[in-house]
Protein backbone atom coordinates (compact mmCIF):
# COMPACT_ATOMS: atom_id res chain seq x y z
CA UNK A 1 0.00 0.00 0.00
CA UNK A 2 1.44 3.61 -1.28
CA UNK A 3 1.39 6.22 1.49
CA UNK A 4 1.35 10.02 1.22
CA UNK A 5 3.31 12.24 3.76
CA UNK A 6 2.04 14.55 5.76
CA UNK A 7 -1.27 15.86 7.02
CA UNK A 8 -1.70 18.95 4.69
CA UNK A 9 -1.32 16.54 1.61
CA UNK A 10 -3.52 14.31 2.72
CA UNK A 11 -6.43 16.71 3.29
CA UNK A 12 -5.58 18.38 -0.40
CA UNK A 13 -5.42 14.72 -2.21
CA UNK A 14 -8.81 13.91 -0.58
CA UNK A 15 -10.49 16.96 -0.59
CA UNK A 16 -10.10 16.92 -4.46
CA UNK A 17 -11.49 13.22 -4.70
CA UNK A 18 -14.10 14.03 -2.79
CA UNK A 19 -16.94 16.40 -4.56
CA UNK A 20 -20.39 15.83 -3.85
CA UNK A 21 -23.16 13.33 -2.78
CA UNK A 22 -22.13 10.03 -2.85
CA UNK A 23 -24.26 6.82 -4.03
CA UNK A 24 -25.03 8.76 -7.02
CA UNK A 25 -22.93 6.27 -9.38
CA UNK A 26 -22.51 2.93 -9.57
CA UNK A 27 -19.20 2.38 -9.29
CA UNK A 28 -15.59 3.47 -9.78
CA UNK A 29 -13.89 -0.08 -8.93
CA UNK A 30 -14.06 -1.52 -12.42
CA UNK A 31 -11.23 1.98 -12.95
CA UNK A 32 -7.50 1.61 -11.96
CA UNK A 33 -7.60 5.64 -10.37
CA UNK A 34 -3.84 4.94 -9.15
CA UNK A 35 -2.51 5.36 -12.54
CA UNK A 36 -3.66 7.03 -16.02
CA UNK A 37 -2.88 5.90 -19.36
CA UNK A 38 -2.77 7.86 -22.85
CA UNK A 39 -4.20 6.51 -25.96
CA UNK A 40 -4.39 7.80 -29.59
CA UNK A 41 -6.70 6.91 -31.91
CA UNK A 42 -9.41 7.25 -34.62
CA UNK A 43 -13.50 7.81 -32.87
CA UNK A 44 -15.82 4.80 -34.54
CA UNK A 45 -18.63 5.19 -32.33
CA UNK A 46 -20.02 8.31 -29.50
CA UNK A 47 -23.19 7.19 -27.80
CA UNK A 48 -24.50 10.57 -26.42
CA UNK A 49 -27.37 8.80 -23.45
CA UNK A 50 -27.47 8.61 -19.85
CA UNK A 51 -26.45 7.41 -17.51
CA UNK A 52 -23.55 7.81 -19.01
CA UNK A 53 -22.30 8.08 -22.49
CA UNK A 54 -19.71 6.23 -23.89
CA UNK A 55 -17.02 6.53 -26.70
CA UNK A 56 -15.66 4.12 -28.94
CA UNK A 57 -12.09 4.48 -29.84
CA UNK A 58 -9.94 2.29 -32.58
CA UNK A 59 -6.48 2.51 -31.62
CA UNK A 60 -3.37 0.56 -32.96
CA UNK A 61 -1.11 -0.92 -30.70
CA UNK A 62 2.62 -1.21 -30.73
CA UNK A 63 2.13 -4.96 -32.46
CA UNK A 64 0.62 -3.48 -35.09
CA UNK A 65 -3.09 -4.59 -33.96
CA UNK A 66 -5.95 -2.61 -33.53
CA UNK A 67 -8.16 -2.43 -30.81
CA UNK A 68 -11.34 -1.03 -29.76
CA UNK A 69 -11.34 0.77 -27.14
CA UNK A 70 -14.70 1.66 -24.81
CA UNK A 71 -14.26 4.90 -22.56
CA UNK A 72 -17.06 5.61 -20.57
CA UNK A 73 -18.05 9.28 -20.68
CA UNK A 74 -19.88 11.70 -17.78
CA UNK A 75 -23.99 11.65 -17.71
CA UNK A 76 -25.55 14.15 -20.79
CA UNK A 77 -25.91 17.30 -18.13
CA UNK A 78 -22.27 17.12 -17.23
CA UNK A 79 -20.90 16.65 -20.76
CA UNK A 80 -23.13 20.04 -22.01
CA UNK A 81 -21.27 21.72 -18.84
CA UNK A 82 -17.92 20.74 -20.23
CA UNK A 83 -19.05 21.58 -23.72
CA UNK A 84 -19.23 18.52 -25.26
CA UNK A 85 -22.29 18.02 -27.36
CA UNK A 86 -23.30 14.88 -29.52
CA UNK A 87 -22.14 15.90 -32.36
CA UNK A 88 -18.21 16.69 -30.85
CA UNK A 89 -16.68 13.31 -31.60
CA UNK A 90 -17.38 11.76 -34.68
CA UNK A 91 -16.43 8.43 -36.35
CA UNK A 92 -12.80 9.57 -38.00
CA UNK A 93 -11.85 12.05 -35.80
CA UNK A 94 -8.70 11.20 -34.38
CA UNK A 95 -8.39 11.90 -30.54
CA UNK A 96 -5.88 11.82 -27.47
CA UNK A 97 -7.58 10.20 -24.63
CA UNK A 98 -6.25 10.35 -21.11
CA UNK A 99 -8.19 7.79 -18.60
CA UNK A 100 -7.90 5.45 -16.01
CA UNK A 101 -7.76 2.02 -17.36
CA UNK A 102 -10.50 -0.97 -16.31
CA UNK A 103 -8.43 -2.13 -14.03
CA UNK A 104 -9.01 -6.02 -15.18
CA UNK A 105 -6.59 -5.10 -17.69
CA UNK A 106 -9.88 -5.45 -20.65
CA UNK A 107 -9.17 -2.21 -23.32
CA UNK A 108 -10.94 0.94 -22.21
CA UNK A 109 -11.75 3.08 -19.21
CA UNK A 110 -12.93 6.17 -17.71
CA UNK A 111 -11.57 9.19 -19.00
CA UNK A 112 -10.28 12.48 -17.50
CA UNK A 113 -9.83 14.29 -20.60
CA UNK A 114 -9.78 14.10 -24.54
CA UNK A 115 -7.97 16.55 -26.73
CA UNK A 116 -8.65 16.73 -30.52
CA UNK A 117 -6.64 16.85 -33.46
CA UNK A 118 -7.60 20.74 -33.59
CA UNK A 119 -5.84 21.33 -29.86
CA UNK A 120 -9.22 21.55 -27.94
CA UNK A 121 -9.09 20.02 -24.80
CA UNK A 122 -12.70 18.53 -23.16
CA UNK A 123 -12.59 17.55 -19.58
CA UNK B 1 21.53 9.17 27.31
CA UNK B 2 24.29 11.28 24.97
CA UNK B 3 23.58 14.72 23.52
CA UNK B 4 23.33 13.29 20.04
CA UNK B 5 20.63 10.00 21.56
CA UNK B 6 18.86 13.28 22.79
CA UNK B 7 19.18 14.67 19.74
CA UNK B 8 17.66 11.67 17.62
CA UNK B 9 14.96 10.75 20.40
CA UNK B 10 13.93 14.84 20.12
CA UNK B 11 13.83 14.67 16.44
CA UNK B 12 11.55 11.63 16.40
CA UNK B 13 9.34 12.93 19.01
CA UNK B 14 8.77 16.00 16.11
CA UNK B 15 8.42 13.75 13.61
CA UNK B 16 5.45 11.49 15.21
CA UNK B 17 3.93 14.50 16.84
CA UNK B 18 3.76 15.60 12.42
CA UNK B 19 2.10 12.39 11.40
CA UNK B 20 -1.66 11.66 11.76
CA UNK B 21 -2.95 10.14 14.66
CA UNK B 22 -2.07 6.70 14.87
CA UNK B 23 -5.35 4.28 14.87
CA UNK B 24 -6.16 2.60 18.35
CA UNK B 25 -6.96 -0.25 16.83
CA UNK B 26 -4.15 -2.44 15.56
CA UNK B 27 -6.03 -3.02 12.57
CA UNK B 28 -8.79 -1.63 10.73
CA UNK B 29 -11.78 -1.60 8.15
CA UNK B 30 -9.02 -1.70 5.67
CA UNK B 31 -6.90 -4.55 7.25
CA UNK B 32 -9.03 -6.44 9.05
CA UNK B 33 -9.64 -9.74 7.28
CA UNK B 34 -13.03 -10.46 9.85
CA UNK B 35 -14.53 -7.42 10.46
CA UNK B 36 -17.55 -8.70 12.60
CA UNK B 37 -14.42 -9.80 15.33
CA UNK B 38 -13.78 -5.88 15.88
CA UNK B 39 -17.11 -5.24 17.17
CA UNK B 40 -15.78 -3.20 20.10
CA UNK B 41 -13.85 -0.42 17.01
CA UNK B 42 -17.24 -0.25 15.50
CA UNK B 43 -17.70 3.58 17.06
CA UNK B 44 -13.67 4.41 16.99
CA UNK B 45 -13.30 6.91 14.28
CA UNK B 46 -9.81 5.53 14.03
CA UNK B 47 -11.27 2.17 12.67
CA UNK B 48 -12.14 3.93 9.22
CA UNK B 49 -8.79 6.46 9.73
CA UNK B 50 -11.29 8.89 10.18
CA UNK B 51 -13.23 8.37 6.84
CA UNK B 52 -16.83 9.98 6.59
CA UNK B 53 -19.22 7.35 5.64
CA UNK B 54 -19.31 9.46 2.08
CA UNK B 55 -15.65 9.44 1.70
CA UNK B 56 -15.87 5.69 2.47
CA UNK B 57 -18.17 5.83 0.05
CA UNK B 58 -16.07 7.17 -2.78
CA UNK B 59 -12.75 4.95 -1.77
CA UNK B 60 -13.25 3.84 -5.06
CA UNK B 61 -11.96 6.35 -6.74
CA UNK B 62 -9.41 7.47 -4.08
CA UNK B 63 -5.77 7.48 -5.43
CA UNK B 64 -4.34 6.36 -3.09
CA UNK B 65 -6.03 3.04 -0.78
CA UNK B 66 -6.87 3.56 2.52
CA UNK B 67 -6.55 7.38 2.47
CA UNK B 68 -6.84 9.52 5.91
CA UNK B 69 -9.90 10.88 6.13
CA UNK B 70 -11.53 14.45 7.19
CA UNK B 71 -14.23 13.27 9.88
CA UNK B 72 -14.86 15.28 13.05
CA UNK B 73 -16.30 13.60 15.87
CA UNK B 74 -19.27 15.86 16.80
CA UNK B 75 -19.41 18.03 13.49
CA UNK B 76 -22.90 17.50 13.30
CA UNK B 77 -25.38 16.17 15.52
CA UNK B 78 -27.37 13.06 14.05
CA UNK B 79 -30.13 12.60 16.53
CA UNK B 80 -33.20 14.36 16.69
CA UNK B 81 -33.65 17.21 18.85
CA UNK B 82 -37.56 16.79 19.54
CA UNK B 83 -39.15 14.73 21.99
CA UNK B 84 -41.29 12.66 19.97
CA UNK B 85 -40.81 8.83 19.61
CA UNK B 86 -42.63 8.43 16.74
CA UNK B 87 -43.70 9.71 12.94
CA UNK B 88 -47.40 10.37 13.90
CA UNK B 89 -46.79 11.94 17.04
CA UNK B 90 -44.51 14.79 15.56
CA UNK B 91 -46.59 15.45 13.13
CA UNK B 92 -49.85 15.88 15.21
CA UNK B 93 -47.97 17.95 17.85
CA UNK B 94 -46.71 19.99 14.71
CA UNK B 95 -50.53 19.86 13.24
CA UNK B 96 -52.02 21.58 16.23
CA UNK B 97 -49.51 23.97 17.07
CA UNK B 98 -50.29 25.18 13.52
CA UNK B 99 -53.77 25.59 14.75
CA UNK B 100 -55.23 22.97 11.89
CA UNK B 101 -52.61 24.01 9.22
CA UNK B 102 -53.33 27.22 7.01
CA UNK B 103 -56.21 27.16 4.38
CA UNK B 104 -54.00 28.65 1.24
CA UNK B 105 -55.50 29.66 -2.33
CA UNK B 106 -54.34 29.99 -5.25
CA UNK B 107 -53.43 33.85 -4.35
CA UNK B 108 -51.87 32.74 -1.32
CA UNK B 109 -50.00 29.42 -1.74
CA UNK B 110 -46.36 29.96 -1.35
CA UNK B 111 -44.28 30.41 -4.73
CA UNK B 112 -41.90 28.25 -4.39
CA UNK B 113 -41.09 27.80 -8.28
CA UNK B 114 -37.89 27.19 -10.08
CA UNK B 115 -34.95 24.50 -10.37
CA UNK B 116 -33.30 23.80 -6.97
CA UNK B 117 -29.96 21.65 -6.38
CA UNK B 118 -29.11 20.66 -2.85
CA UNK B 119 -30.24 18.14 -0.64
CA UNK B 120 -28.03 17.62 2.13
CA UNK B 121 -24.72 15.45 2.24
CA UNK B 122 -25.78 14.97 6.40
CA UNK B 123 -29.05 12.89 5.17
CA UNK B 124 -26.02 9.90 4.68
CA UNK B 125 -23.92 11.25 8.02
CA UNK B 126 -22.20 14.57 7.00
CA UNK B 127 -19.03 15.73 8.34
CA UNK B 128 -18.89 13.24 11.01
CA UNK B 129 -16.66 10.05 11.33
CA UNK B 130 -18.33 6.43 9.80
CA UNK B 131 -17.66 5.45 13.64
CA UNK B 132 -20.38 8.22 14.71
CA UNK B 133 -23.37 7.02 12.39
CA UNK B 134 -22.78 3.02 14.28
CA UNK B 135 -23.56 5.13 17.43
CA UNK B 136 -27.16 5.67 15.90
CA UNK B 137 -27.82 2.33 15.31
CA UNK B 138 -29.18 -0.81 16.86
CA UNK B 139 -27.24 -3.99 17.03
CA UNK B 140 -27.79 -5.71 14.02
CA UNK B 141 -27.77 -2.31 12.03
CA UNK B 142 -24.83 -1.70 13.17
CA UNK B 143 -23.19 -5.09 11.67
CA UNK B 144 -25.11 -4.34 8.34
CA UNK B 145 -23.61 -0.83 8.05
CA UNK B 146 -19.63 -2.10 9.04
CA UNK B 147 -20.29 -4.91 6.53
CA UNK B 148 -20.57 -2.55 3.81
CA UNK B 149 -18.14 0.15 5.16
CA UNK B 150 -15.83 -3.14 4.68
CA UNK B 151 -17.27 -4.00 1.48
CA UNK B 152 -16.83 -0.31 0.35
CA UNK B 153 -13.14 -0.19 1.59
CA UNK B 154 -12.14 -2.79 -0.44
CA UNK B 155 -13.66 -1.47 -3.76
CA UNK B 156 -16.92 -4.10 -3.52
CA UNK B 157 -19.73 -1.31 -3.80
CA UNK B 158 -23.00 -2.19 -4.21
CA UNK B 159 -25.33 0.58 -6.03
CA UNK B 160 -28.92 1.14 -6.89
CA UNK B 161 -28.24 2.50 -9.71
CA UNK B 162 -25.28 0.00 -10.86
CA UNK B 163 -28.40 -2.60 -11.35
CA UNK B 164 -31.05 0.06 -13.01
CA UNK B 165 -32.85 0.32 -9.02
CA UNK B 166 -34.81 2.96 -8.34
CA UNK B 167 -33.02 5.25 -5.64
CA UNK B 168 -35.90 4.85 -3.16
CA UNK B 169 -37.13 7.12 -0.40
CA UNK B 170 -34.03 8.96 0.79
CA UNK B 171 -32.77 9.93 -2.67
CA UNK B 172 -35.89 11.23 -3.90
CA UNK B 173 -35.77 13.68 -0.57
CA UNK B 174 -31.88 14.28 -1.54
CA UNK B 175 -32.26 14.68 -5.02
CA UNK B 176 -35.39 17.10 -5.02
CA UNK B 177 -35.28 19.76 -7.90
CA UNK B 178 -38.58 20.95 -8.17
CA UNK B 179 -41.15 22.30 -5.74
CA UNK B 180 -44.78 22.56 -7.27
CA UNK B 181 -47.52 24.17 -4.97
CA UNK B 182 -51.12 24.22 -5.17
CA UNK B 183 -53.49 24.66 -2.82
CA UNK B 184 -54.67 20.85 -2.87
CA UNK B 185 -51.15 19.42 -3.26
CA UNK B 186 -47.54 19.73 -3.46
CA UNK B 187 -45.89 18.01 -6.56
CA UNK B 188 -42.13 17.54 -5.93
CA UNK B 189 -40.23 16.42 -8.66
CA UNK B 190 -36.63 15.52 -9.41
CA UNK B 191 -34.54 14.32 -12.54
CA UNK B 192 -30.71 12.30 -12.65
CA UNK B 193 -29.19 10.45 -15.25
CA UNK B 194 -30.47 7.73 -15.16
CA UNK B 195 -34.10 7.83 -12.99
CA UNK B 196 -36.69 10.34 -12.53
CA UNK B 197 -38.62 11.04 -8.90
CA UNK B 198 -41.81 12.12 -8.39
CA UNK B 199 -43.77 12.61 -4.80
CA UNK B 200 -47.49 13.70 -4.18
CA UNK B 201 -47.82 15.52 -1.33
CA UNK B 202 -51.75 15.64 -0.37
CA UNK B 203 -52.40 19.42 1.61
CA UNK B 204 -56.04 18.53 0.60
CA UNK B 205 -56.79 17.16 4.15
CA UNK B 206 -57.93 13.57 2.71
CA UNK B 207 -54.99 12.16 4.69
CA UNK B 208 -53.56 8.43 4.35
CA UNK B 209 -54.88 5.56 2.82
CA UNK B 210 -57.01 3.62 5.13
CA UNK B 211 -54.76 0.80 6.77
CA UNK B 212 -55.97 -2.12 5.07
CA UNK B 213 -55.27 -0.90 1.48
CA UNK B 214 -51.36 0.49 2.72
CA UNK B 215 -48.22 -0.97 1.52
CA UNK B 216 -44.74 -0.04 1.31
CA UNK B 217 -43.97 2.14 -1.87
CA UNK B 218 -40.74 3.51 -3.64
CA UNK B 219 -41.46 6.80 -2.89
CA UNK B 220 -44.00 5.89 0.19
CA UNK B 221 -47.42 8.00 0.78
CA UNK B 222 -47.07 11.93 1.94
CA UNK B 223 -49.64 13.96 3.10
CA UNK B 224 -49.33 17.41 4.51
CA UNK B 225 -50.40 21.13 5.57
CA UNK B 226 -49.54 24.76 5.53
CA UNK B 227 -48.21 26.37 8.79
CA UNK B 228 -48.15 29.55 7.04
CA UNK B 229 -45.77 30.05 4.25
CA UNK B 230 -44.03 26.38 5.66
CA UNK B 231 -45.05 22.71 4.21
CA UNK B 232 -44.80 20.09 6.77
CA UNK B 233 -45.23 16.72 4.99
CA UNK B 234 -45.61 12.92 7.06
CA UNK B 235 -44.35 10.15 5.18
CA UNK B 236 -45.56 6.81 5.55
CA UNK B 237 -45.80 3.26 3.77
CA UNK B 238 -41.88 3.87 3.30
CA UNK B 239 -40.55 0.63 0.72
CA UNK B 240 -37.51 -0.40 3.13
CA UNK B 241 -34.04 0.44 0.88
CA UNK B 242 -30.62 1.41 1.58
CA UNK B 243 -29.82 5.28 1.40
CA UNK B 244 -29.74 7.98 4.21
CA UNK B 245 -27.70 7.24 7.06
CA UNK B 246 -27.39 3.36 6.07
CA UNK B 247 -30.98 1.32 4.92
CA UNK B 248 -34.02 1.29 6.39
CA UNK B 249 -37.16 -0.64 6.64
CA UNK B 250 -40.45 -0.60 6.01
CA UNK B 251 -41.72 0.65 9.02
CA UNK B 252 -39.62 3.97 7.86
CA UNK B 253 -41.86 6.70 8.63
CA UNK B 254 -40.48 10.83 8.45
CA UNK B 255 -41.94 14.14 9.17
CA UNK B 256 -40.31 17.27 6.92
CA UNK B 257 -40.73 21.00 7.02
CA UNK B 258 -39.69 22.90 4.00
CA UNK B 259 -40.24 26.83 3.87
CA UNK B 260 -38.69 29.11 1.00
CA UNK B 261 -36.34 31.59 1.99
CA UNK B 262 -35.04 33.92 -0.66
CA UNK B 263 -33.35 31.62 -3.31
CA UNK B 264 -33.43 28.53 -1.29
CA UNK B 265 -36.08 26.02 -0.43
CA UNK B 266 -34.23 25.17 3.71
CA UNK B 267 -35.92 22.49 4.74
CA UNK B 268 -35.75 19.45 7.87
CA UNK B 269 -36.45 15.51 8.07
CA UNK B 270 -36.45 13.19 11.16
CA UNK B 271 -36.56 9.77 10.31
CA UNK B 272 -38.47 7.58 12.23
CA UNK B 273 -37.40 3.58 12.20
CA UNK B 274 -37.01 2.03 15.70
CA UNK B 275 -35.79 -1.53 14.09
CA UNK B 276 -32.74 0.33 12.53
CA UNK B 277 -32.24 3.65 14.90
CA UNK B 278 -31.99 3.34 18.76
CA UNK B 279 -33.02 7.23 18.41
CA UNK B 280 -34.97 9.67 15.61
CA UNK B 281 -32.65 10.45 13.18
CA UNK B 282 -32.33 14.35 11.82
CA UNK B 283 -31.06 16.45 9.00
CA UNK B 284 -31.29 19.42 7.79
CA UNK B 285 -31.97 20.01 3.96
CA UNK B 286 -31.09 23.36 1.46
CA UNK B 287 -31.78 23.37 -1.53
CA UNK B 288 -30.62 26.16 -4.11
CA UNK B 289 -31.99 28.36 -6.63
CA UNK B 290 -30.26 26.78 -9.94
CA UNK B 291 -29.71 29.88 -12.00
CA UNK B 292 -27.99 27.97 -14.75
CA UNK B 293 -31.23 28.00 -16.81
CA UNK B 294 -29.85 27.03 -19.98
CA UNK B 295 -32.24 25.41 -22.19
CA UNK B 296 -30.06 22.07 -23.03
CA UNK B 297 -30.12 21.58 -19.45
CA UNK B 298 -33.32 21.44 -18.27
CA UNK B 299 -34.94 18.30 -16.85
CA UNK B 300 -35.80 15.33 -18.76
CA UNK B 301 -36.98 11.58 -18.39
CA UNK B 302 -33.65 9.30 -18.20
CA UNK B 303 -33.76 5.15 -17.79
CA UNK B 304 -30.49 3.54 -16.45
CA UNK B 305 -31.56 1.19 -18.45
CA UNK B 306 -30.85 3.11 -21.34
CA UNK B 307 -27.29 2.03 -21.40
CA UNK B 308 -27.39 -0.72 -19.13
CA UNK B 309 -29.87 -2.74 -20.88
CA UNK B 310 -33.05 -4.33 -19.56
CA UNK B 311 -33.56 -6.83 -17.35
CA UNK B 312 -32.36 -10.41 -17.02
CA UNK B 313 -35.79 -12.17 -15.93
CA UNK B 314 -37.71 -11.40 -19.00
CA UNK B 315 -35.59 -13.21 -21.73
CA UNK B 316 -36.43 -14.42 -25.01
CA UNK B 317 -36.41 -18.30 -25.07
CA UNK B 318 -35.19 -20.76 -27.70
CA UNK B 319 -38.33 -20.71 -29.37
CA UNK B 320 -38.01 -17.18 -30.12
CA UNK B 321 -40.88 -16.35 -28.04
CA UNK B 322 -40.87 -13.76 -24.72
CA UNK B 323 -41.03 -15.88 -21.09
CA UNK B 324 -39.36 -15.63 -17.67
CA UNK B 325 -36.95 -16.90 -15.47
CA UNK B 326 -38.03 -18.25 -12.33
CA UNK B 327 -36.63 -19.51 -9.30
CA UNK B 328 -33.56 -22.08 -9.85
CA UNK B 329 -33.21 -20.85 -13.23
CA UNK B 330 -29.92 -18.83 -13.47
CA UNK B 331 -29.81 -15.33 -14.09
CA UNK B 332 -33.47 -15.41 -12.06
CA UNK B 333 -34.01 -12.25 -10.36
CA UNK B 334 -35.58 -12.44 -6.56
CA UNK B 335 -37.67 -9.87 -6.19
CA UNK B 336 -38.64 -11.07 -2.97
CA UNK B 337 -35.38 -10.57 -1.53
CA UNK B 338 -35.76 -7.48 1.07
CA UNK B 339 -31.88 -6.49 0.86
CA UNK B 340 -30.47 -7.40 -2.19
CA UNK B 341 -27.38 -5.38 -1.13
CA UNK B 342 -27.09 -7.52 1.86
CA UNK B 343 -27.22 -10.81 -0.84
CA UNK B 344 -24.61 -9.13 -2.53
CA UNK B 345 -22.53 -8.30 -0.20
CA UNK B 346 -22.31 -11.57 1.41
CA UNK B 347 -21.96 -13.25 -1.87
CA UNK B 348 -18.86 -10.51 -2.57
CA UNK B 349 -17.04 -11.20 0.85
CA UNK B 350 -17.07 -15.09 -0.11
CA UNK B 351 -15.78 -14.75 -4.02
CA UNK B 352 -13.33 -11.83 -2.74
CA UNK B 353 -11.56 -14.02 -0.30
CA UNK B 354 -11.17 -16.58 -2.63
CA UNK B 355 -10.14 -13.94 -5.40
CA UNK B 356 -7.13 -12.73 -2.65
CA UNK B 357 -5.98 -16.44 -2.39
CA UNK B 358 -5.61 -16.51 -6.15
CA UNK B 359 -3.01 -13.62 -5.40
Amino acid sequence: MRRLSGVGLLSVVMSAVVSGPASSHHSHSMFDHEQEVTIIGTVTAFSFRNPHGFLFVDVEEKNGETVNYWIEMAPIPRMIQRGIGIKTFQPGDVITVNMYPLSDGRPGGSYTTIVTDDGKTYE
Amino acid sequence: MSAIQTLTASVAVLLVSLLPSAPAATQDIFTTEDFRQDRTHWTDPAYYRNNTADEMREMDMAPVYGLEGTGRVGAVELASPYPYTSASEHYQAWFETAGGGTQHTRETVPDWRGRFTGGDDRMYGGPNPASSVVTMLTPQYQEYFVQDMKALAEKRSWGANAFCFPGGFTTSVRDAEEFIATPEQVWILGAGNNRNYIRWIYTDGTGHTAEDFQYPKWHGESVGFWDGDELVVHTNQIRGWKGGLTEFTDNLETVERYRRVGDTIEGEITFYDSEVFVRPVYTELAYELDTNTRPELRPLYNTCTDTNGPSTKVYMDERGVLNERLPGDPLYWDATDPRPWGTFMNTSEERYKKYLETL
